[in-house]
C-alpha cells in the first residue's frame, strides 16, 4: 500500500515563501490565491509565533498546504463527493466539477489547508502537483534548502521513511485524529 | 509615431499578471532553455526556463558539476514568470515631450531615439569637451558584457564613469581589506563550509540575502559545525544560528577588540604566525608613528623594515634577526645619533587592545563580558574556524575599519590563508572577470575616458569640477531607490544635465525623469553573454530563453548604436558568441583564461579550476607594503589609524535624532527589482517601519498607525508595525522599495556622505547607509 506524504524539516525552513511562489507559479494561481502558505510572525494565523522579544528571541517557519489526511474530515463532510482519498496514493483529490461550494470542507479542515475561489466559490487546494508526479511537487524542486520532502510513507528506501525513522517529528494538531501525511522533523 | 503618450503612475500595488489560464498547471512546454538568473544577490543560479507560447511558465534548478549549486528562489522564479511582462514593461524608446518628469512621452524609433541622444552627446561633447557626457552602471545585470558595456562606451567616446560601488554602499569594507591584507575582496567557497568547525559570522544575513548558500550551511551544521550569528537586528539567519550575538548597530569594531584582547590576553595567539606573517614584529617610531627603516639606521640603508633581535640586542632587517621579538619597546640610535623610542607595531597596538577588556567592550557594544569571552575563546581554540564577513557591519562612516578589525581577529589567530578558515566575504569567477577585464575589451583601441567617484557625482554635476558635464547616462543601476539623494538629483543636479538618457525595464522613479528612456532586455530575452559566480568559481552562459519584449535591446546593441553614429562603430561590430570566447580566452586572470568553452558551451556551465579547498592567501603572500597582513598601518599614522582602535558611528542618539535608522536587505527582493512584481507585493506589501514597542509607546504609536521618519536631511512617511524582537532606540524597514511604496519621501534622502580620510585616501569615501540618526512621529490622520 502507498501513502504519498511530505516531510518538511524545519531546521532547513527560512521561511523564505520559495515554495509558495513556486507553487503558485506551477499552478497559475490567480492573485490573492495560495495552496501553500509559509506561517511566521508577520501573517495570521500563526501556528507557532516567534517566542520572546529583544535579545532573546526564537522563530521558526513553517509550509503548510493540505495535509492529504489519511482519515480526511473534508471527504467526510463533503456532500458531493467532490473529495475522496485516493486508494493507490493516499492523496485527497479535489474534483472541482462536482464542487458545489458549500464549503464544509473548509470548516472540517483541521489545518485551514482549503480555500474558496473569491469568484466562483469553488474549493481549491494542493493536488501535491498531481500532474508531475516523476519530477515531484514543484515546492519540493524550489526549495532553496532542500527543507521539503514527498514520497512514499511504506517505502522504506523512501528519503520520507528514513528521514522519519532517523529524526524526532511531529504532526500538527494531531488531537483531530485525522492523520494528516505532512510530518514536521523537529527545528 | 508621433502621438503623445502619458505613461501613468503605477499603483503602489500594481495590477495582475496574466498568469494564463488560471489553476491549470501548464504539462506541455514548447523548449526549456538552460540560462543564468542573475541580480546582483550573487547566487548566480543555473536556471531551466520552461517557455510555453514565449512566456517563462516554470523555472526550475539547472544541472550543476557540483549539485550543491542546484537551486532557485522566490525572487528568480517572480522575476521570470512576472517581471519579464509585467504590465510597466517598457517595450519601445520613449523621448520627453513635457517638462522633466511629467511623463509626457512620444514613442521613438530606435534610429530615431539613437539620433537623438548622439545628437546631443556630439554637440555637449564639441561645447564642453568629450568627458562632459558621463555614464554610470550599477550590479543590476551580472552578465559580463552587460555589465562592462557602459564603461567601454564612456572609454570609446573618451566620456566619464562614474563608479558606483562606494555609492552602493559597499566599498568601506574594502577600504579595510585593501590596507591589512592589500585586496578588495577575498573569499572561502561556500560550498566547502562543510570542512568548518566554527562559524562566526559578522553581520551577513545568509538566509534573507543568500538564502541559496543556506543549504550549505545547514549541511555543516549537521556535521557539527557552531555557528554564531552577530547581527544587531534579529534575521532569519539569527534564528537559524547555535547563538545570536547582538552589538547594538555601528558597534562590530569594539566587539572585535574586546575578543581580540581575550585572545591575547590568554595566550590563544598563534605566535609563530604573527612573527611569520604580518608586519606586527616590526619597529614604529613611537614619536612619529612610523616604521623604522635600514636607511634610519645608517646611512645609504634600504627601505627594508627593523626587528629587534633579542640575540643581539639591536634592530636589525626584518628575516635576518634570530631572536625578532614581538612586544617591547627599546630605544635605538639612529643614523644622526639621535636616540629614537621606539616599539614593535605589536605593542602600539597593544597599548590600545590592552584597554578593551570584555567589560570595556559590553560598555559600548551591549554585548555581555562574558559572552564576549566565551565566543573569543571558541573562536581561537576551534579548528578551522570560519569568519564570513557582511556588507552591514561596514555601512558606517568608519566601515573599513569594521572588517580590519576581523581580519586583525582572523590573523592573530592564523587563519589566514589556512583552508576552511580566514575570512569570507565575497569571491568568486565574476569579481574576478570583472575585476580586471580584458583591455582590449573594456577600453576598445586603446582609449579610456575620465573615471570620478559615483559618491560624488551630485557635487560634480551641480559644481562643474574637475570638468563641466553635460550628460549622464544611467544603465543596470536604480538611481532613485538604490543610491543616496534622488531628491536632490531631482531638483538640483538634474537642472545642470542638458541629456539625461536611462535605460530600463520598467518606468522606474529615475526613468520617469529621464529626456530619453531606452528599453532593455532583461536577460532571459538577451543571448550570449558570461556570467560567473557571484560567490562560486563557476562560469555560466546566458542564452535567449524568450525574444526580447516589445521592441528592447541589450545594452551592448544599444551602445553599438551610439558608436556608430559617433564614428567609433568598427569597436562595436561584435559577434555575440565568438565575443564570449574571445573574453575568456584573452582574459588577463589565469584562472578565467583557463575556463574551458567547449564544456562550456555545451554545458551552459564549466568549472573555473581553481585549486581545492579554495584559500586564498595559502602561499601567504600578500600584495601589502610589508609584504605581510599589516596589522600596523603606518600610512594612517597621521589620521590616528595606524593602530586598530574602535571608532563608533559618526552619528549617534541625540534628544532630537534619537532612534538609529537601519534599511535592510530581505529574502523577498534584491535591491529594488523584486518590489514591483504582483507575487512579490501579494507576499510582503507595502514596507512598515518596524518600531520597538518602548519607542512606539512613547510616540503612542500602534500597529498600522502612519508614521514619518525623519531628520534633518529629510523625511518619508509609511505605516508602522511594533515589533518586539526590534533593538529599542533602533527602527528599521526593508530597502528596495520604490517612491510610490511610499505615503512620502524615500529613506534615501535622510542619508549623506561625510569625507572619510582614511577612505578616500585608499579610493573613495563610502556611502554610510547605516551611519543615520532620524526621530518618528505619528501622522496627523486627515
Amino acid at each position: 500500500m502507498t501513502q504519498l506524504a511530505f516531510v518538511i524539516d524545519l531546521k532547513r525552513c527560512i521561511g523564505c515563501d520559495t515554495c509558495v511562489v513556486g507553487c503558485k507559479v506551477e499552478h497559475r494561481l490567480p492573485d490573492g490565491a495560495f495552496r501553500l502558505q509559509v506561517f511566521d510572525a508577520e501573517r495570521a494565523p500563526t501556528p507557532r509565533r516567534p517566542q520572546g522579544g529583544h535579545p532573546v528571541a526564537s522563530q521558526n517557519w513553517l509550509p503548510t498546504m493540505c495535509h492529504h489526511c489519511s482519515d480526511a474530515p473534508c471527504a467526510d463532510v463533503c456532500p458531493t463527493t467532490a473529495l475522496w482519498r485516493r486508494d493507490e496514493d493516499g492523496l485527497i483529490v479535489l474534483d472541482k466539477d462536482k464542487c458545489v461550494g458549500c464549503q464544509r470542507c473548509g470548516e472540517a479542515c483541521p489545518y485551514d489547508a482549503l480555500s474558496f475561489d473569491a469568484h466562483t466559490g469553488t474549493a481549491d487546494k494542493c493536488t501535491a502537483c498531481d500532474h508531475r508526479r516523476d519530477e515531484g511537487p514543484a515546492c519540493a524542486t524550489v526549495c532553496p534548502t532542500g527543507a521539503i520532502h514527498f514520497g512514499d510513507l511504506h517505502d522504506t528506501d523512501s528519503n520520507v521513511h528514513r528521514l522519519l525513522a532517523t529524526h524526532e517529528h511531529r504532526r500538527l494538531n494531531e488531537s483531530s485524529q485525522a492523520q494528516s501525511n505532512i510530518y514536521y522533523l523537529a527545528p | 509615431m508621433t502621438a503623445s503618450t502619458t505613461v501613468p503612475q503605477t499603483p503602489a500595488v500594481p495590477r495582475a499578471v496574466s498568469h494564463g489560464q488560471a489553476y491549470q498547471p501548464v504539462t506541455e512546454v514548447d523548449r526549456v532553455v538552460r540560462t543564468v538568473c542573475s541580480p546582483n544577490c550573487m547566487g548566480t543560479c543555473g536556471v531551466y526556463a520552461h517557455v510555453k507560447d514565449d512566456r517563462i511558465v516554470r523555472l526550475a534548478p539547472a544541472p550543476f558539476p557540483d549539485p550543491g549549486y542546484e537551486r532557485i528562489c522566490l525572487k528568480g522564479i517572480a522575476m521570470a514568470t512576472q517581471r519579464l511582462h509585467h504590465p510597466d514593461r517598457l517595450t519601445h524608446p520613449l523621448i520627453r515631450t513635457g517638462p522633466r518628469g511629467s511623463g509626457q512621452w512620444r514613442r521613438a524609433s530606435w534610429d530615431e531615439a539613437l539620433d537623438h541622444i548622439a545628437e546631443r552627446l556630439r554637440d555637449i561633447a564639441q561645447r564642453h569637451g568629450d568627458t562632459a557626457n558621463s555614464w554610470i552602471t550599477a550590479t543590476g545585470n551580472y552578465g559580463f558584457k552587460a555589465g562592462t558595456s557602459t564603461p567601454r562606451i564612456a572609454n570609446t567616446l573618451g566620456g566619464t564613469c562614474f563608479t558606483s560601488m562606494a555609492l552602493s554602499g559597499d566599498f568601506a569594507g574594502s577600504v579595510g581589506l585593501i590596507t591589512t591584507l592589500g585586496v578588495p575582496f577575498m573569499g572561502n567557497d561556500i560550498s566547502e563550509i562543510g570542512g568548518a568547525r566554527y562559524l562566526l559570522n559578522i553581520g551577513r544575513n545568509a538566509a534573507d540575502t543568500a538564502h541559496s548558500e543556506m543549504h550549505f550551511i545547514f549541511d555543516a551544521m549537521a556535521r557539527g559545525m557552531k555557528f554564531v550569528m552577530v547581527d544587531p537586528r534579529w534575521t532569519r539567519t539569527a534564528a537559524k544560528a547555535d547563538e545570536w550575538v547582538a552589538p547594538h548597530p555601528g558597534t562590530d569594531i569594539a566587539l572585535a577588540l574586546g575578543m581580540i584582547h581575550v585572545v591575547v590576553r590568554d595566550g590563544l595567539m598563534d605566535e609563530p604566525y604573527v612573527h611569520a606573517h604580518t608586519n606586527a614584529p616590526m619597529l614604529v617610531d613611537t614619536a612619529s608613528g612610523h616604521l623604522l627603516r635600514e636607511r634610519d639606521q645608517h646611512p645609504g640603508g634600504g627601505d627594508v623594515c627593523l626587528v629587534w633581535d633579542a640575540a643581539v640586542q639591536a634592530p636589525r632587517p626584518v628575516g635576518t634577526a634570530s631572536q625578532p621579538q614581538l612586544r617591547g619597546r627599546w630605544q635605538v640610535r639612529d643614523a644622526k645619533g639621535v636616540t629614537r623610542d621606539c616599539e614593535t607595531g605589536f605593542e602600539a597596538n597593544w597599548r590600545v587592545w590592552s584597554q578593551w577588556t570584555p567589560a570595556r567592550a559590553e560598555a559600548v557594544c551591549g554585548v555581555p563580558a562574558e559572552q564576549i569571552e566565551r565566543i573569543a575563546r571558541e573562536y581561537a581554540t576551534t579548528s578551522p574556524a570560519w569568519i564570513w564577513l557582511g556588507a552591514g557591519p561596514q555601512r558606517y562612516h568608519h566601515g573599513h575599519i569594521t572588517w580590519r578589525a576581523y581580519a586583525t581577529l582572523a590573523a592573530l589567530c592564523g587563519n589566514i590563508g589556512k583552508p576552511y578558515a580566514g575570512l569570507s566575504l565575497l569571491d568568486g569567477s565574476q569579481i574576478a572577470m570583472v575585476a580586471a577585464p580584458p583591455n582590449d575589451w573594456i577600453a576598445p583601441g586603446g582609449r579610456r575616458g575620465a573615471v570620478l567617484p559615483g559618491t560624488q557625482m551630485l557635487d560634480l554635476i551641480e559644481q562643474g569640477r574637475p570638468h563641466p558635464i553635460k550628460s549622464l547616462w544611467t544603465a543596470g543601476i536604480g538611481l532613485a531607490s538604490q543610491t543616496p539623494f534622488f531628491k536632490r538629483f531631482v531638483e538640483r543636479t538634474l537642472p545642470h544635465l542638458e541629456l539625461f538618457v536611462v535605460t530600463e525595464q520598467l518606468m522606474t522613479d529615475a526613468a520617469r525623469h529621464a529626456d530619453v528612456v531606452l528599453p532593455c532586455v532583461s536577460y532571459y530575452e538577451d543571448d550570449w553573454d558570461l556570467v560567473g559566480g557571484g560567490e562560486n568559481w563557476f562560469m555560466q552562459l546566458r542564452r535567449r530563453a524568450v525574444p526580447p519584449v516589445g521592441e528592447s535591446r541589450n545594452d551592448m546593441d544599444i551602445y553599438a548604436g551610439i558608436a556608430e553614429r559617433l564614428g567609433h562603430g568598427e569597436h562595436w561590430r561584435i559577434d555575440p558568441e565568438q565575443s564570449c570566447r574571445e573574453i575568456l580566452a584573452t582574459h588577463p586572470d589565469p584562472r578565467i583564461r583557463a575556463v574551458d568553452w567547449d564544456t562550456l558551451r555545451r554545458d551552459g556551465v564549466a568549472r573555473v579550476p581553481v585549486p581545492r579547498p579554495y584559500t586564498p592567501f595559502q602561499d601567504m603572500k600578500f600584495p601589502t607594503p610589508s609584504g605581510r597582513i599589516e596589522l600596523y598601518q603606518e600610512r594612517f599614522a597621521e589620521i590616528g589609524e595606524a593602530v586598530l582602535d574602535h571608532k563608533g558611528p559618526l552619528e549617534n542618539a541625540d534628544p532630537r535624532h534619537p532612534l538609529r535608522l537601519i534599511t535592510y536587505k530581505h529574502v523577498h527582493t534584491t535591491h529594488s527589482q523584486h518590489t514591483v512584481l504582483p507575487v512579490i507585493n501579494e507576499l510582503i506589501g507595502r514596507p512598515r517601519l518596524q518600531i520597538a514597542p518602548a519607542d512606539a509607546a512613547l510616540r503612542g504609536i500602534s500597529s498600522g498607525d502612519r508614521v514619518r521618519v525623519f531628520n534633518d536631511r529629510g523625511a518619508f512617511v509609511l505605516p508602522a508595525v511594533i515589533d518586539p524582537r526590534a533593538r529599542a532606540g533602533t527602527v528599521s524597514l526593508p530597502q528596495g522599495f520604490w517612491q510610490r511604496h511610499f505615503d512620502a519621501g524615500h529613506p534615501s534622502d535622510l542619508g549623506h556622505i561625510p569625507d572619510n580620510a582614511v577612505q578616500s585616501r585608499v579610493m573613495e569615501t563610502n556611502y554610510p547607509i547605516w551611519d543615520v540618526v532620524c526621530d518618528v512621529r505619528k501622522e496627523q490622520t486627515a
